[in-house]
């Protein structure tokens, strides 16, 4: 089997990825760089490009911002990172810069006034925008990756981290000629973003968001904490089917005046624009739930009262400048896109907003092991305001990039267990031209199906329980897979491999959702409608103990505690 | 309903040549080549393809569609549509195409700002707007398909693609390289009497990329 060795090796190339490697490099590090797809894809490259600043405006400043984090969280961020984020947050779009990103300036080439922005949740002005959206993070990404002087493995899934005690590697599949090659490394930092795949169609993430990342930490002893809290946004298309899930908006784009009316024809919510995105979303949900749809199956944004009125319009304005309208004049057409007819909206996978659980330098609960990015959890809670995604992965990508050099740089070299390694990639070979009686994508398809009905957006006991069995049925199946042969491009192959690890994924959500009692954030419970602080202001974190998931929940720890 | 639909199949693990195979893809209002794509591969046909968003930001799924180089998410599907790779790169498996050949023949030059520690903060300047387009380009490879002259073995040889990314540079208010003699290294000057290429999601790539590198070609 071929092995190589670095200092560093980063696992996916979106935002955090390819900040980490950059900053790895730059501190001496030798570092591989791996993804699914071409470097400088994943979420990052199809966001909107927004990030969250702070202290744009005289009234705000790195404490206000806590408190809408903790408020839009509801309470359930780790205190000590929120504070970290919150502080350093300006600094976020700096590392963005410095590599080669431009946000937008206004007339005097400076980023204030008229350009920054607010998303739901966020009490002052604090969005800084990217002319050509995410799409010109992608590119710079790209270029950056390049510049870095690191080793790009691209088209390459990562699907074992290796080592006892403490990662010393991983084993990878490349789709290009169908090999395991065992990577050694010192440090190892999990930048594979969220599982919003695990519900398509009803996602707006890119198709390699399987949620790797949480199940490589958990197969390697690491802790994960909030994976009951997926975030859905609002607002997605519902028809046609090619385009099911895809973004339209979040609650600051419905204008002052638009509102939501149920299939029935009933107003069931106004002024949306300062509410958060789980607010939204669980309305939404529930209206749908309840059966009173339209047609295609969402409920109706009607977004037209906006035209009656001065700052509507305006709103409309500022909207269409920044492209946010884009989807629905393409998908929708030109009366949607002019706000001359409703929109038919259902809520949609967008972030994961729990992870691997990290500590203020990034560290995972295993020794050697990093995590940045959406895979971590921690900064935000129950729910997350607008931008600050990107600011976090470019703030925290740097850092444990950094940090994981620097460990690096105190170890001897590092080296996988071969035996391990031979065995993994004999069950990988034997995978090739099995003719077993299911197709790994069926099963996928199978498990994106339960996850979106039975884990989605609303949740019951009954139906947690009733995905759980059905994750055993699909494991099953599994052991019984017709997978086409050829080494080349072998999708089928790569596909169940992520199937184990979607499943894994999957389990931890279910499991961290049936234990929380209550409804929170992005977290819906039928049975559990309510908020429930006296109980529920805590933390669950989940962790594998041989073949068991371990579930356990403690409470927030509170800043003075921390520090 | 279904649609008849041609899809390129090769598969160089049989010594096998490429060919167009007829299937009858299931048909749906509304629906875009890529959902055909998506539906023959659940069915039945393991047909290979690269794709990521569905909405045209990946850039992953360009294809030709009757000869011409199209997003597959943003490509209605029709009865009669020929899907093969792109004609420019080396076709690897089906419809995947190898993309390496278009990024490693920029690297001898750079086109990226040096990464230094982070700015303190953001610095005051002025994106020129010839950037702000330019940075929308999605790394779909599609352009090189329009392009008559572009040889991807060929290391003196850019296509569009590669003076798009140069331009990204050139526009860049801290770069410091000169590009324009970076494009005449890749043979610019055939483009002047060109301009056929065309960017699969309309940037003006004659008039912000060729155009400004091929003056600034003049410049001493
Ligand atoms: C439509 C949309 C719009 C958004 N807009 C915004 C916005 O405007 N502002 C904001 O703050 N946030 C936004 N977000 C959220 C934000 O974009 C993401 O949270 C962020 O980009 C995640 O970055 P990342 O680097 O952690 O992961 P990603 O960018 O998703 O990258 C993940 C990488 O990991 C790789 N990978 C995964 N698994 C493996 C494996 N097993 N082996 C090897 N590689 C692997 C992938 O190939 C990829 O390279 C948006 C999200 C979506 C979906």
């Amino acid at each position: 089997m071929e092995t190589r060795s670095y200092d560093v090796i980063v696992v996916g190339a979106g935002g955090a990825g390819v900040t980490a490697a950059a900053s790895a490099a730059r501190a001496g590090a030798r570092v591989a760089i791996l993804s699914k797809e071409p470097v400088g894809c994943g979420n990052t490259r199809i966001a909107y490009g927004g990030f969250a600043g702070v202290g744009m405006v005289p009234e705000d400043n790195p404490e206000e911002f806590f408190r809408d984090i903790v408020a839009g969280g509801e309470g359930l961020g780790n205190p000590q990172l929120t504070r970290d984020f919150t502080k350093d947050a300006r600094k976020g779009p700096c590392v963005a810069e410095g590599m080669g990103h431009i946000f937008r300036r206004d007339q005097e080439g400076d980023v204030k006034g008229p350009v920054i922005g607010r998303a739901g949740g966020h009490r002052f002005h604090r969005g800084l925008s990217s002319p050509a959206q995410g799409v010109s993070l992608g590119g710079m990404l790209h270029n950056a990756a390049f510049g870095a002087g690191v080793e790009i493995l691209e088209e390459v899934v990562a699907f074992r981290l290796m080592g006892q005690d403490r990662v010393n590697g991983l084993l990878a599949y490349t789709l290009r000629d169908g090999r395991v090659l065992a990577l050694n490394a010192g440090t190892v930092v999990l930048a594979c973003g969220g599982a919003g795949w695990l519900f398509y169609p009803h996602t707006d993430c890119v198709r390699s968001s399987t949620g790797d990342g949480f199940a490589l930490a958990l197969e390697a002893g690491a802790e994960l904490m909030g994976m009951e809290f997926l975030q859905f946004l609002p607002f997605s298309v519902t028809h046609p089917p090619s385009y099911t899930g895809i973004f339209l908006g979040e609650p600051s784009s419905t204008g002052p005046n638009g509102r939501l009316v149920n299939g029935k024809g009933e107003t069931v919510m106004t002024n949306m624009m300062p509410k958060t995105r789980s607010q939204v979303a669980r309305v939404v949900a529930l209206e749908i739930n309840a059966g009173n749809t339209t047609p295609h199956g969402g409920i109706s944004l009607d977004v037209t009262p906006n035209l009656e009125t001065p700052q509507g319009r305006k709103a409309w304005e500022s909207m269409n400048a920044t492209g946010l309208l884009d989807q629905a004049r393409l998908i929708y057409g030109e009366r949607a896109y002019r706000w001359e007819e409703p929109w038919d909206v259902a809520p949609t996978a967008h972030f994961s907003a729990g992870g691997v659980r990290i500590d203020r330098d990034c560290r995972s609960t295993i020794p050697g092991l990093y995590a940045a990015g959406e895979v971590s959890g921690g900064v935000h809670g129950a729910d997350r305001l607008g931008g600050t995604a990107l600011t976090e992965v470019f703030l925290f990508g740097w850092k444990s990039g950094k940090r994981a050099a620097a460990e690096a740089a105190s170890l001897g070299s590092s080296q996988v267990d071969s035996r391990e390694a031979e065995e993994q990639a004999s069950r990988v070979e034997a995978l090739f031209g099995r003719k077993g009686g299911n197709r790994p994508i069926a099963l996928i398809r199978r498990l994106q199906k339960v996850m979106w009905d039975k884990v989605g957006v609303v949740r019951t006991d009954e139906g947690l329980r009733q995905a759980l069995q059905e994750f055993d049925r699909i494991r099953d199946g599994a052991q019984d897979l017709q997978v086409r042969s050829g080494r080349t491009f072998n999708t089928e192959v790569a596909e169940a491999l992520e199937l184990e690890m979607m499943l894994a994924t999957g389990r931890a959500m279910a499991k961290s959702a049936l234990e929380r009692q209550e409804s929170r954030g992005g977290h819906v419970r039928l049975d559990f409608p309510d908020r429930d602080d006296a109980r529920w202001l805590k933390n669950i974190f989940v962790r594998k103990e041989g073949d068991k998931l371990r579930i356990r929940a403690e409470a927030v720890p509170s800043l003075e505690a921390l520090s | 309903m279904k649609a008849s639909i041609k899809v390129w199949r090769f598969d160089p693990d049989n010594g096998d040549k490429g060919n167009l195979i007829q299937y009858q893809a299931p048909y749906q209002e509304g629906d875009t080549v890529l959902q055909a794509l998506l539906d023959l591969y659940e069915q039945e046909y393991p047909v290979c393809f690269r794709f990521g968003c569905r909405f045209k930001k990946c850039g992953l799924c360009a294809v030709e569609i009757n000869g011409r180089p199209r997003l597959a998410c943003r490509t209605p599907l029709k009865d009669g549509l020929t899907i093969r790779p792109l004609r420019a790169l080396p076709n690897i498996r089906d419809l995947v195409v190898d993309r390496d050949p278009a990024f490693s023949v920029l690297l001898p030059y750079q086109p990226w700002p040096a990464i230094g520690e982070p700015p303190e903060r953001l610095p005051r300047l002025t994106e020129p707007v010839e950037h702000q387009r330019l940075m929308a380009c999605n790394e779909c490879l599609g352009c090189l398909s329009t392009c008559p002259t572009y040889r991807h073995d060929d290391p003196s040889c850019g296509g569009p693609f590669q003076f798009v990314k140069l331009a990204q540079a050139h526009f860049h208010p801290l770069d410091r390289m000169d590009r324009p003699a970076q494009a005449r290294a890749l043979s610019i000057e055939r483009c002047g009497s060109c301009l056929k290429c065309r960017c699969l999601i309309g940037i003006p790539i004659v008039k912000m990329a060729i155009q400004p590198l091929l003056e600034g070609a003049h410049q001493p």
